[in-house]
This record gives C-alpha cells, sequence and structure tokens, in this order.
C-alpha cells in the first residue's frame, strides 16, 4: 500500500514540478515597443 | 479548545514574505508596476480623503500613505505595508484553524498566501486590495466571535474599518465575509453588522456618494474586465483554482498549461473535501466559496456582462462590480481553511501500512508553491526595482501647492518609463507632485477604451485639442504642463520652459497670459459630510480598538464557536 501511494503522490508531485518548472522558465518580459503608447493592458 | 502557539505559523509566515518580496527587501527602490504607485515624499492634499469632489480612488488610504511618508521615505513604506500584509495575513489564517496541529497551519498559511489571485494582484500592482485580502481571516475571526457573542464587535469594527480602508471593495468584501460567516436567525446581529458595515465604509462611501465631478461609465466595462480563460482547461478552471485575472499580459506562463490548472483544481477539490470535515462552519465557509465563484463567473456567463451594465446603469453602486475577479478573493482563505482541514484528514488516516501518506501531508503543504514557482522572488524576476531620475524631484519642487499641471502625453494614465524597466505603471506624477496633477483618465485596454470619469479631464482634453492649447489650458486654470519623454511625441503647447532633463520638460504657461481661477470641489457642505463620514470611521476604528483592549483580546475567544 505504502507503494501505491508514494508512487501517485510522487507523480504528482513531478507531474507539477516537471511542468511548472518548463513553463516558468519560459516566461519572458516583453516590453511594449518605444512607438506604442503604454495600456492598461500593458504588462 | 485550545490556541496553539504561533511561533511555527510566524515562521511559515515570514519565510513565505521573504521568499515573494526577497528581491525588494534585499535593496532600494520601489517595485513600480500597474497600480502600485509609491512616492518618495507625497504631499498632502485634500484630495486623499476625497474633499475635493473628485473620484474618490483611493480614499482615504492615499492620505495614510501621505502621512505616512512625512515620517519615512515611501520606498520604507512599501516594504512595510506588503511585508506586513502578508506576515497579518499568515498569522491570522493560522489562528483561524489554531486548534489544528503546525502542519496543517502550514498548509492554510501557504495556500492563502501563495496562490494565483495574490501573483495576479501583485502584478497588477492592486496592493491595497492585496491587503485587504490578507486581512480577510481577521474578519473571519471576529465573525466567530460575534456569532459567539453578539455583543462582542470591537473586532469586527475595526477589521471592517481597515478593510475599507484600504479600497472600496476590501471593505465591500469584508462586510459580505462578516455577514456570511456571522448572520443567522437572531435579528440583533443583522443590526449589529449592518450597522458597522456602515459605519466602517462611511470612510469612502461618501465621497462617493456625494462626488460632484464623477460620472462613472459602465459601458463595456464588465466585459472588459472579466475572469478569462488562461488555459485551455476554460475560465471556470481558472478561477476554481484562484486564477483567470482579466489581464492577460501579466498572467504567469505555468497558469497557461492546461495540465498545471487541472492540478490546481484538484489541490481545491482536496480543500473543498477537507472543508466537509471542518465541523458546523463547513455551510458557512461552502457558501462564502460558492457566492465567490458566482461573482467572479458572472460576467462570463453568456448575457452576463450584458445584463450586470443595465443593473449597473440603475443601480450605481453596482459599478463597483467590474472587474468582479477581485471579489474570488475569499475562495482563497476558504480553500486555505479547507486545505488546513483536508491536511488533518490525511494525518487521521496514518497507521502503520500506509506511513506513506505523510507525503501526502508533505504534498498538501507544498503544492501551493509547486503549481505557482512564479511568486517566488518577485515574480522570478518579474519585479524589478526601480528608483526615480533626480528630475522627478526637481519638478516637485518647481510646482506649487496650489497650481494644477496636465500630464503628457494625454493617451490613458499608464506609462512604460525606460528607468522602470518599461513595466506599464500608473503615472506617478499625481502622487509626486504638489497641487492638483490632471492626467487623462481614460482606461486603454487591448479592445476597447473606458471613457474618462472626470468631466474636467474631459474640459482639458478639448483645450488640448484647442488651435490655441496654451490659452485654452490657462482657461482651465493649468500653469504647467509637464511632458514625460519617451512614449510617443505629442504637441507641446507654447511656454517658457521651466525644466528640460532626465526625460521631463516642464512648460511654464502663465507667461503669456493669467491663469483663471477654476473653483473645483469648493462646496462647503459636501465637505462637512465627507469629513463627518471619516470621523465616524475613525471613531468606529478608536471604539473597536479599546473594546478589544478591555475585554483583553489574546485569542481565547477564537475558538470558541465552531458550533453555532
Amino acid at each position: 500500500m505504502n507503494t501505491i501511494i508514494a508512487a501517485a503522490i510522487g507523480a504528482l508531485a513531478s507531474t507539477a514540478v516537471l511542468v511548472s518548472g518548463v513553463n516558468a522558465a519560459q516566461g519572458e518580459h516583453k516590453p511594449v515597443s518605444n512607438e506604442k503608447l503604454y495600456s492598461y493592458a500593458s504588462k | 479548545m485550545r490556541v496553539r502557539r504561533p511561533g511555527p505559523d510566524l515562521a511559515v509566515a515570514l519565510a513565505l514574505a521573504v521568499l515573494v518580496l526577497g528581491p525588494l527587501l534585499v535593496g532600494g527602490g520601489y517595485w513600480l508596476v500597474g497600480d502600485m504607485v509609491f512616492v518618495p515624499h507625497q504631499p498632502w492634499k485634500s484630495a486623499w480623503l476625497g474633499l475635493d469632489g473628485s473620484l474618490p480612488r483611493a480614499v482615504p488610504m492615499d492620505a495614510l500613505v501621505s502621512l505616512a511618508t512625512h515620517v519615512v521615505p515611501g520606498s520604507v513604506v512599501q516594504r512595510l505595508l506588503l511585508v506586513g500584509g502578508l506576515l497579518a495575513g499568515g498569522l491570522g489564517v493560522g489562528r483561524l484553524v489554531g486548534d489544528l496541529r503546525w502542519y496543517a497551519r502550514a498548509a492554510a498559511i501557504t495556500l492563502f498566501c501563495w496562490n494565483p489571485w495574490v501573483l495576479e494582484r501583485l502584478l497588477i500592482g492592486q496592493w491595497a486590495i492585496l491587503l485587504g485580502y490578507l486581512l480577510l481571516p481577521w474578519v473571519a475571526l471576529a465573525a466567530r466571535r460575534l456569532r459567539a457573542d453578539p455583543r462582542d464587535w470591537g473586532p469586527a469594527a475595526v477589521v471592517l474599518v481597515l478593510s475599507a480602508v484600504c479600497s472600496p471593495s476590501s471593505g465591500a468584501m469584508a462586510v459580505g465575509v462578516l455577514a456570511v460567516l456571522t448572520l443567522g436567525r437572531d435579528r440583533r446581529t443583522w443590526w449589529r453588522v449592518g450597522a458597522l458595515a456602515v459605519g466602517a465604509n462611511l470612510t469612502w462611501a461618501v465621497p462617493a456618494l456625494t462626488a460632484t465631478t464623477v460620472r462613472v461609465s459602465t459601458d463595456g466595462v464588465f466585459a472588459g474586465f472579466a475572469a478569462r480563460a488562461e488555459s485551455a482547461a476554460g475560465a471556470a478552471a481558472s478561477v476554481f483554482s484562484l486564477g483567470g485575472i482579466w489581464k492577460t499580459s501579466i498572467v504567469p506562463e505555468e497558469r497557461t498549461s492546461a495540465v498545471l490548472v487541472l492540478l490546481s483544481c484538484l489541490l481545491s477539490v482536496a480543500a473543498c473535501a477537507g472543508l466537509v470535515r471542518s465541523g458546523p462552519e463547513r455551510r458557512r465557509w461552502l457558501l462564502l466559496g460558492a457566492a465567490a465563484v458566482v461573482l467572479a463567473l458572472l460576467p462570463v456567463v453568456p448575457g452576463g456582462s450584458g445584463l450586470l451594465e443595465d443593473l449597473a446603469a440603475r443601480v450605481p453602486g453596482l459599478a463597483l462590480l467590474r472587474d468582479s475577479h477581485r471579489f474570488l478573493a475569499p475562495l482563497g482563505l476558504v480553500l486555505a481553511v479547507g486545505s488546513a482541514h483536508a491536511v488533518r484528514a490525511v494525518r487521521d488516516r496514518i497507521r502503520p501500512g500506509v506511513g506513506a501518506l505523510w507525503s501526502a501531508v508533505v504534498l498538501l503543504v507544498v503544492a501551493p508553491l509547486l503549481l505557482l514557482p512564479s511568486l517566488a522572488w518577485g515574480a522570478l524576476g518579474d519585479l524589478p526595482r526601480s528608483s526615480y531620475p533626480q528630475a522627478w524631484e526637481d519638478v516637485a519642487d518647481l510646482v506649487g501647492p496650489d497650481d494644477t499641471t496636465v500630464v503628457l502625453p494625454w493617451e490613458g494614465s499608464y506609462r512604460g518609463y525606460a528607468w522602470n524597466h518599461r513595466r506599464a505603471v500608473l503615472d506617478p506624477a499625481p502622487r509626486l507632485l504638489p497641487g492638483t496633477v490632471l492626467v487623462d483618465d481614460r482606461v486603454l485596454l487591448a479592445d476597447r477604451v473606458v471613457p474618462a470619469e472626470d468631466p474636467r479631464v474631459v474640459a482639458i482634453a478639448q483645450a488640448l485639442a484647442d488651435p490655441e492649447p496654451a490659452g485654452a489650458l490657462r482657461a482651465q486654470g493649468v500653469r504647467w504642463v509637464l511632458l514625460e519623454r519617451g512614449m510617443g511625441e505629442p504637441a507641446v503647447p507654447d511656454g517658457r520652459i521651466a525644466y528640460d532633463a532626465g526625460g521631463l520638460l516642464l512648460v511654464d504657461l502663465v507667461v503669456d497670459g493669467p491663469v483663471s481661477s477654476v473653483a473645483v470641489g469648493n462646496d462647503r457642505s459636501r465637505q462637512v459630510l465627507v469629513s463627518i463620514g471619516h470621523t465616524c470611521a475613525f471613531l468606529l476604528l478608536l471604539a473597536g480598538a479599546a473594546w478589544i483592549l478591555r475585554s483583553g483580546s489574546n485569542g481565547h475567544h477564537s475558538h470558541e464557536s465552531h458550533g453555532e
């Protein structure tokens, strides 16, 4: 039973770490170009 | 039930605060992003109390920040508010589940302080609304005391006033949470909660209701600010996992993954399952969570935004519900409490042979961090510190407290300064410069424009479009025009150049003619009414604090009434 529990929890945790880690690492700031004025929707 | 020592709660909350705010704490400067604007010294203006008849956007928080920056620099005020808020929120939610073991409380603190709602509100710069959210556990604690003893109104008065000080929506949210967690069949409690709610919120409600120079627009705002689907999992999944803000440009990358959003929903389901075991309060918690989800999703469902728009056109107060995603905040509290009870439920099942269930306990505690790494260390570097160029203080020294300044470019009030890493931030000029500072207050969204709400701003727009803008501006009482360079090339009215350096150009219009005197917001009776509103709220705060001190508030009441 312990093995099943550990495997299930491990799978959930590793999926979360892998997917979130890869995605978070891809995030980058893209400034609005100089010519364009900023809006409330801009980052 | 006994309340455990807050040491572990403090350690967890402090660790989270350092992890979130680390870059801000290790150096000088400011976080200037979205609506989060702090300046070194914020001069006092009657507008900070809503006495000038303008739209009370941050009344009376701006007044308190202005007073604070007379004592310490704005950068210190920003740090104190953000760190203090996270600590208060963490300790509050820990106290709310104070009869559970430290790791269950840690699960509650982690989920409450570390979730998409917190990150998205931080990145949109709504720090005051974030503070209001972090006060919610204390509202829930006050509700417990009020339910246990309807005469024990002191804590409720204090937290309602503090919430109302944060922002109007925080004040309304606190009233909602208090009502759901307190009200029952006892009519006296209804009257008490009603009286406290009105008294506490007078501080912003009177300026809002008596504002003479405001035209609140509801055209398209509900659709424009409706919650969004961050991933292919849909808007409901985003909202149920505490995300889904309208401003998609600040949504962290991992929230665009359907797998991550669904895993976050799994955490929410676990928390809801924990709530079912949370005792007699569970129905109130579930009702509160459901109400928050419904409010956030209302503009998303077909016809929802149109319905809200129609209603808001008839009931002015409903405009408060624009960006109703912010009212998802109580769900964060509900899920945090549920998470703590879920941990307890798992712990209760640990027996020889199933010791691996401890890993589930650990996962529940750290899951919010694993699912949202972008909240760590200043949004993983997305929130770099900035410092104002010297030019801003030089310009502030030239402008007098009775002057009126118009800020260019006249294209919305959000700027992307090179010195601020070209992050969109609310123009700091109204807070940094003395006197009246007029900025185009239209809200420019990706696909629509929310019209200006201040008629004087509309008049300035017409003056700027005049063939002789300098004279037209003088007729509107404007002496100075401040051009913030680096964002377009707007035409600048003729006048004497008083300052030109550091990206700022200050033009004095008075050399070519006198500036007309324009009386704004000088309605004496209105000022008296607004002052009475502030005084009532302040007295309620003092009376509530005195009540707490008199009754020896040391937490021994806080768990008397899990039952109803």
